[in-house]
């Protein structure tokens, strides 16, 4: 096993599962409820990208931050047409109606662009070796993207009045109403920066991999996981969350446990022992059950704190 | 008042009562709603995926078989009626397939189904289908499908290829002791792992665990690392064209870009990627050659723009619909079970576009023989590793099963084929 | 004097069910309120339905002359309204200064700090553990900063629901000797409370709610001496001061 290799794969998948999970925490800790369509934002912003860097010849990182951007307003847009109406609701009307939207987006997106795999226009070759792992100037420009948004986000979220609000707003909606604090306003504030969270995430992964119209279908799943682990609702859950995962579902299938187990069975009765990557999918969800139970409720208190 | 200046007036009960008395008078028989339909098309039902993991192929098999509707409906349709295609799109899933499945056989009452790219949905929905009494023709090629039942009909490929290509390799790699395999993790992965790994110790070969990836996914690093460093000294490869362009991506990008030691079972897949992705990549290509296939490629190109990119998706399909028109005229209507039986004298006669025109089933309704191509992937195109014959690889079958019928088994036949069948 | 706050025939409902069948109160500037009643007859349900978080389905709401039932909860707090809630009453995962700060939400900043810095003066407890955790305070600690944050904006009229639930005697002495202070400089104040002879000793005027309706009202001090009060709806046996008391208004159930 090439340790460094194996480590810089953890956090990368690590970075762009993070990424996207934190916008799915921050909306669950405002409005508690498990948006689905979450993902799909996050492949429409990275079509949105591709679009206006692709075929409409933008720079390719003003075509993000646009994406991003506008990704964000629709965040916003889709609040207030679809999910404000179950504002007073109990959590499985907003749930079932975004499980829709996220039917719905990824099959406009499927009808928009077509089944076939797009890539943003750079070439493929070797990546750069930094201490024995090959690493491409994407990721590295990834692990930089990710890490700048996080620590953009903790710095809004502690130490500005609209960051403070949230923060409020999600641990008390009603204290923070008699406070005179605008909910809506907060509460768009949180689409916003929860859509373009998945937005960047979309487009990060688009850019490191490629674009289908299932992407969604792929990233659901490990997501959710991210922010099972970290506790629902935490921001900084979300990424401790992505952590364990990325280490997790590489390591597991990278590691040769036979000198466990044969340290376990006293005897040197095999040689080699993996996890084959088929069962990747499976150790995402051994990590939410060994930790949840562990830690009921993950990492993390579910508040944005 | 002159009697005839208007004409007489009948309501409409009065001259159905008028009607039935003339036919009663005349033993002529009242028109039947079926004759009254008698231009009603008949219907063929289509599975396949349209979006998923093989779109490309997908697309271009569904172009292939719409090209080979509209000729039987211009040649004189069936039983005197045009045919019409009811498409279902399976998206690569097979709850997806088996949903179509269901609909086309129980709503839309089709004569026939056709479809299936992958052995991942032509499995389920073969056995649906068998359930169901509808036939069922897919050119997938796992050998699980002939054991399904005598409603399945596969016409293009045999399992047998799995085997061709662990022996292509001992022969092009002198030396070579260790294979390993990178497959998808379905049905048609595993089957491919698992007769390779047969074969590669037959040859007296040493074979690693594959990799079965997750199709769909977008993070193989790790586990590519894993394979490729596992020492293999060649690696056989079956990855769809949704995968290929990461999984060749990542390679490259994690410095293991030296193809030399890869080959496919579907070379067909990396077609439309980057030279560097693919340059070195050796597979057998399922291929269609002759006069009947050149024919067929100029009217594709000229109907559609552009040449299928893999030769399992388009050409066997396009057979595939000439040989259930052809069984439903010599099954004399829409019965399923003559239009099953009718199936083995339509291909035995007919002489296709794909693979080596000869499209005869055997008794288990898969094609008795096929041919394959050696192909290397050269400055970003496929060419043929070498231009004599013997460049092209002929598989049959080495037992009975290497024989087309010209007639359906018996049932006896098929109870003893399939054990679970009742007629 | 006309009133600071002015309920009439008010009904709520929780979805089908009516909590609150026709209420009418009434508070002026500076006094303070107190509203009594067994648990469950509805007084939480009254103060929320005022601020706005319960639907007030007939009746009339008047603040300063302005009609409430159309603005929403935050809008209500804009006009002056301070709410302190039982028990949930502080935002925990935040400090003691970003608490201040969220009640203070719609100032500008310069006035913010400065009522900011008011307030620290006023509670010395809270200064010196500014950028502790609401999480970590004790219940009377809590409350001091939930009744903090809620001055913060200078309200005219707060609403206290329970303040000294689950806290000591000494700790709830001390926060009625807050209220006290906080009356004094001309905030009106209403407060839902179970401790009803500490809550009456600093009142001017109560109400009596049972199952949704005012049953009594009149001055705090005749209320706490009369003993239908305690036997009928407090289940609680009265003490207090044996003064003479001026005449109660019973009123008829509606």
């Amino acid at each position: 096993m090439n340790f460094a290799q194996v480590l810089v794969n953890s956090l990368i998948t690590a970075s762009e599962l993070g990424i996207i999970a934190v916008g799915l925490t921050l909306t669950f800790s405002l409005l508690k409820f498990a948006n689905f369509a979450h993902v799909e934002t996050a492949v429409a912003g990275a079509y949105l990208a591709w679009t206006l860097n692709v075929r409409l010849g933008l720079n390719f990182a003003v075509s993000i931050a646009a994406a991003v951007l506008v990704m964000g307003l629709a965040g916003v847009v889709i609040d207030r047409l679809v999910f404000r109406i179950f504002r007073n609701a109990d959590d499985v009307a907003p749930m079932i109606a975004s499980l829709g939207l996220a039917i719905a987006i990824r099959y406009s997106m499927q009808a928009i662009f077509g089944p076939r795999f797009l890539r943003y226009d750079f070439g493929i070759a070797p990546g750069m070796r930094i201490v024995g792992a090959f690493v491409t100037r994407q990721q590295v420009w990834i692990l930089g993207i990710v890490l700048l948004a996080i620590v953009g986000f903790h710095i809004l979220l502690q130490y500005t009045t609209i960051g403070k609000a949230m923060r409020a707003t999600s641990t008390n909606p009603e204290l923070a109403q008699a406070s005179g604090v605008n909910t809506e306003w907060v509460i768009a504030w949180v689409w916003f920066l929860g859509t373009a969270f998945a937005a960047l995430g979309g487009a990060l992964v688009a850019w490191d991999t490629q674009l289908v119209p299932e992407l969604g279908f792929n990233l659901v799943i490990p997501v959710f996981c991210v922010v099972l682990i970290g506790g629902v609702g935490s921001v900084y859950g979300a990424l401790l969350g992505a952590l364990v995962v990325g280490l997790a579902v590489n390591f597991g299938v990278a590691v040769n446990f036979a000198p466990l187990a044969n340290l376990i069975g006293g005897a040197d009765w095999v040689s080699s022992l993996r996890i084959p990557a088929d069962y990747k999918p499976a150790i995402v969800y051994l990590a939410v059950v060994l930790i949840l139970l562990l830690r009921p409720s993950g990492f993390m208190r579910r508040e944005l704190a | 008042m002159p009697i005839l200046d208007q004409p007489p007036k009948f309501g409409r009960r009065s001259l159905l009562k008028l009607t039935g008395a003339a036919c009663l008078t005349t033993a002529m028989p009242l028109p039947t709603v079926a004759a009254a339909q008698t231009t009603e098309p008949v219907k063929i039902g289509v599975i396949i995926g349209l979006t998923g993991s093989a779109a490309v192929a997908g697309n271009d098999s569904y172009r292939a078989m719409q090209l080979g509707a509209e000729e039987v409906n211009e040649a004189g349709g069936v039983l005197g009626r045009p045919i019409k295609l009811i498409v279902e799109d399976d998206e690569g899933r097979p709850k997806s397939g088996v949903e179509a499945a269901n609909k086309l056989a129980d709503v839309d009452k089709v004569a026939a189904c056709i479809g299936a790219y992958q052995s991942s949905i032509a499995l389920p929905v073969g056995r649906l289908l068998n359930e169901k009494g509808v036939v069922w023709v897919t050119d997938a090629t796992t050998n699980d499908l002939k054991t399904v039942g005598p409603y399945l009909f596969n016409v293009a490929g045999i399992a047998e290829q799995a085997v061709a290509l662990v022996d292509f390799v001992k022969a092009d790699k002198a030396g070579a002791k260790k294979l390993t395999g990178i497959f998808q993790n379905n049905p048609i992965g595993q089957d491919r792992a698992k007769v390779s790994e047969k074969r590669a110790k037959e040859l007296g070969l040493e074979w690693i665990p594959a990799l079965l990836y997750q199709p769909g996914a977008t993070d193989f690093r790790t586990e590519l690392q894993q394979v490729v460093n596992a020492g293999a000294d060649a690696i056989l490869t079956d990855i769809y064209d949704s995968d290929a362009p990461i999984i060749q991506r990542q390679l490259v990008e994690l410095g293991m870009g030296d193809f030399s030691n890869t080959y496919s079972y579907n070379p067909g897949a990396y077609g439309t990627l980057e030279p560097n992705l693919i340059e070195g990549i050796k597979g057998l290509n399922y291929i269609t050659g002759g006069i009947r296939a050149e024919a067929f490629n100029k009217k594709f190109l000229e109907k559609f723009g552009h040449i299928y990119t893999d030769a399992w998706g388009g050409p066997p399909f396009y057979d595939a619909v000439w040989i259930v028109a052809t069984a439903i005229n010599l099954a004399n209507g829409l019965d399923r079970k003559k239009i099953r039986d009718a199936m083995w004298p339509a291909a035995y006669h007919y002489l296709g576009v794909s693979g080596n025109g000869d499209k005869g089933f055997n008794k288990w309704g898969m094609q008795a023989s096929d041919q394959y191509e050696k192909l290397a992937y050269k400055a970003g195109k496929m060419v043929p590793l070498s231009k004599g014959p013997e460049n092209i690889v002929v598989f049959r079958y080495s037992d009975d099963q290497g024989t087309p019928l010209s007639h359906a088994p018996s049932e006896e036949q098929n109870q003893q084929l399939y054990p679970g069948y009742k007629p | 004097m006309t009133a600071l706050l002015q309920v009439r025939g008010l009904h709520c409902a929780y979805g089908a069910d009516e909590i609150i069948h026709g209420v009418d109160i009434e508070v002026s500037p500076g006094e303070i309120v107190t509203i009594l009643g067994p648990n469950g007859c509805g007084k939480t349900t009254l103060v929320k339905s005022i601020l706005g978080f319960v639907r007030a389905t007939r009746g009339e709401i008047y603040f300063r002359d302005r009609e409430l039932r159309q603005l929403r909860p935050t809008e209500r707090a804009a006009l002056g309204i301070g709410y302190v809630p039982q028990l949930l009453n502080t935002f925990k995962p935040l400090t003691i200064a970003e608490n201040l700060e969220i009640g203070g939400y719609r100032l500008r900043r310069s006035e913010r700090n400065a009522a900011m810095a008011r307030m620290l003066a006023l509670f010395p407890l809270l200064a010196e553990r500014r950028s502790q955790l609401a999480g970590t305070l004790s219940g009377g600690e809590r409350q001091v900063l939930a009744m903090a944050r809620a001055l913060i904006m200078s309200p005219c009229l707060l609403f206290l629901d329970e303040p000294s639930a689950g806290l000591s005697p000494l700790r709830a002495h001390e926060v009625f000797q807050h209220i006290r202070d906080i009356a004094a400089t001309g905030t009106a104040i209403v407060i839902v409370e179970q401790d009803v002879q500490r809550a009456l000793a600093i009142s001017n005027r109560a109400y009596v709610l049972v199952t949704g309706q005012v049953v009594m009202q009149g001055p705090a001090a005749s209320i706490a001496t009369d003993e239908r009060i305690g036997r009928a709806y407090l289940g609680a046996k009265m003490r207090g001061p044996v003064s003479k008391p001026p005449p109660l208004t019973p009123i008829a159930p509606a």
